[in-house]
């Protein structure tokens, strides 16, 4: 049974009809995608792959000049990072405990075919406790971690962290809760303060909650993705949910930033600006190459048309009762990533041991497709700036996360150290990668 | 309380006096005109509610039709008079095929998941399954007592 379960669902002839959206690959990146008619297949495209993890000495691809290896392994679950100025990282050890109830007969299918391409027994590294925050010291910056430590653990589903004025806030599934913190600590041994509640319960379909502080630090935004693929669930399921919310975080008082975003991560603000962007997975089940992921700057009070349109004003057909007053104001996005990539992670380039064509740009960590039988995504894309706008098409960066139908690992979210490294949390793989620079004298190399 | 049946005619399985198979039958009849209803109910509301209770009504019309099928087709071969039976049989397998798709049709997320396919599928299907029961009255007392 390690055999991938690509058409999973091929039990009848239809299954195999073409899926009517062929399209060149290379049109649905940037400002201006092709957007092919949706396309609702008898039974939508599955790949999903089964997860075998790295073997000792294993490493992703990185272009040539730099070097990758892990910082730290064994992890459980890492989804998230976040790099201080002292040269500790923050690891952000994640699961989301308990299933969505079961609404329709296709939920526990559904569940079954994303858990296999989740699932870490095969990976030998037997995965226990996860929900904690990992810390990780690299004090002289060369790569090779001198401790580690459980910073704080018996979180609710953690994703989002930021460090603000003695605070570390965390973004548990549930709510935004803060623990007494300064740089250098290793344990947290205070009681958590909750700041807010999140939109949580029952369904929780897309958990993760992204979080980062205003570059005034007067302001939290946290990310809250909608509870179903297209309002399935029905709309009571979705209050305060697909959007961004705004938090005072001296008193917890939260309103929407920006609507309409199906699942929105990766929060970052453009270095030196107070331009806020996201990168968000667009909705499934309209073919293969419908709907472009996507990264975007966030307007503020903008709605960016989820579930009544998608890529601005194109009405999805699946919504009722439709609003067009709604998708009339939707924004379109700024940069499309592909169908299906599933970016969730976002950080752009602040570091100087890269070379200089890589200052400003983004780089996208794109957990993987499940929805078309040809993957995309299972990698770190780099994307170009140009006057801190984006520009040309995305150039792989971290690859082969995937290798001969098996998933070693599947990058989540991403981040700058302070030496200029990128890292790469791989919750697949349960490491967190460094990349770091070499090709030219001076630059910290290793091994 | 089963009995082995004496001598005389073939009587259709299960005890004597209940056989099995009209027992099954009316579940995917009453399942596929059901979920037919909810459809008309969705489209009229566009409430996900009547959505969600067509694609039950069509999993347990295809588990209870499944199961009356199968032991249609042993009927099917006990039966000394098939001309009638296999007709119904046939209405009765053509309607659980139509719903098989029709349930991954219905598997969609939202409006499209009945309208146009979902809702003309459920309505060939319930068309097919009443009409495979209206056959079973001619079939059955041939089956049941002429036969043999």
């Amino acid at each position: 049974m390690t055999r991938n379960l690509i058409t999973a669902f091929a039990l009848l002839p239809l299954a195999a009809c073409g899926s009517g959206q062929t399209i060149d690959p290379n049109s649905q990146y940037g400002a201006d995608p092709v957007l092919p008619a949706p396309h609702e297949q008898l039974v939508a495209d599955v790949g999903v792959f089964d997860t075998v993890g790295w073997k000792a000495g294993e490493t992703p691809t990185v272009p040539a000049g730099f070097q990758i290896a892990p910082l730290a392994q064994g992890l459980s679950n890492p989804r998230n990072v976040l790099p201080l100025a002292n040269g500790d990282v923050l690891i952000v050890e994640s699961r989301n405990e308990g299933g969505e109830p079961v609404q329709r007969p296709k939920d526990p299918i559904r569940d079954w075919l994303m858990s296999r391409a989740h699932s870490q027994t095969k990976s030998g590294q037997a995965p226990t406790a996860s929900n904690r925050i990992t810390l990780v010291r690299d004090a002289n910056g060369d790569g090779r971690p001198e401790g580690r430590s459980v910073l704080v653990d018996g979180l609710n589903a953690p994703f989002g962290i930021a460090v603000l004025d003695s605070f570390l806030y965390v973004a548990n599934t549930d709510a935004i809760v803060r623990y007494p913190f300064s740089p250098g600590q290793t344990r947290i041994t205070a009681p958590g303060v909750k700041l807010v509640d999140l939109p949580a319960g029952p369904i929780n379909h897309h958990w993760t909650k992204s979080l980062t502080a205003s570059p005034d630090g007067s302001r939290l935004f946290v990310s809250v993705g909608s509870n179903s693929n297209a309002m399935e669930r029905g709309v009571d399921a979705e209050r305060d949910r697909a959007a961004i919310l705004e938090v005072d975080p001296r008193t917890g008082l939260m309103k929407p930033y920006a609507t309409g975003l199906r699942n929105p991560n990766g929060l970052t603000f453009y270095p030196g600006s107070k331009t806020l962007w996201t990168v968000v997975n667009e909705r499934d089940e309209l073919g293969p190459n419908l709907v472009p992921d996507y990264m975007t700057s966030v307007r503020p009070g903008g709605f960016y048309g989820w579930p009544y349109s998608y890529y601005g004003q194109h009405v999805d057909p699946r919504v009722r009762p439709q609003r067009p007053d709604l998708v009339a104001r939707a924004i379109r996005p700024d940069y499309a990533l592909s169908s299906h990539v599933a970016a969730l992670g976002l950080t752009f380039y602040t570091g100087n041991s890269f070379p200089p064509r890589f200052n400003g740009g983004a780089f996208v960590g794109e957990h993987g497709s499940w929805n078309r039988t040809d993957p995309h995504g299972y990698k770190v894309v780099f994307i170009n700036f140009k006057g801190a706008r984006p520009t040309g098409n995305p150039q792989d960066f971290v690859t082969g996360f995937l290798k001969d139908g098996k998933a070693r690992g599947r990058p989540v979210g991403v981040a700058i150290d302070r030496t200029g490294a990128l890292l790469v949390a791989d919750d697949v793989g349960n490491t967190l990668w460094r990349v770091s620079y070499s090709g030219q004298a001076g630059a910290a190399s290793r091994r | 309380m089963a009995r082995r049946a004496a001598p005389g005619p073939i009587r259709l399985l299960g005890p004597r006096t209940q056989p099995l198979y009209p027992a099954l039958l009316p579940i995917p009849i009453l399942c596929f005109a059901g979920a037919l209803i909810t459809d008309l109910a969705y489209i009229a509301s566009a409430e996900m509610m009547w959505l969600d209770f067509s694609s039950w009504l069509l999993l347990a019309g295809l588990i209870g039709g499944g199961a009356a099928g199968a032991l249609a087709i042993v009927e099917l071969v006990r039966a000394r008079f098939r001309r009638v039976f296999l007709m119904h049989f046939v209405l009765l397998l053509a309607a659980w095929i139509v719903e098989v798709f029709n349930s991954f049709i219905h598997a969609r997320d939202g409006w499209t998941a009945v309208v146009p396919s979902g809702l003309c599928l459920s309505i060939a299907a319930a068309a097919l399954a009443l009409v495979a029961g209206w056959f079973w009255q001619s079939a059955y007392p041939r089956s049941a007592e002429i036969a043999g």
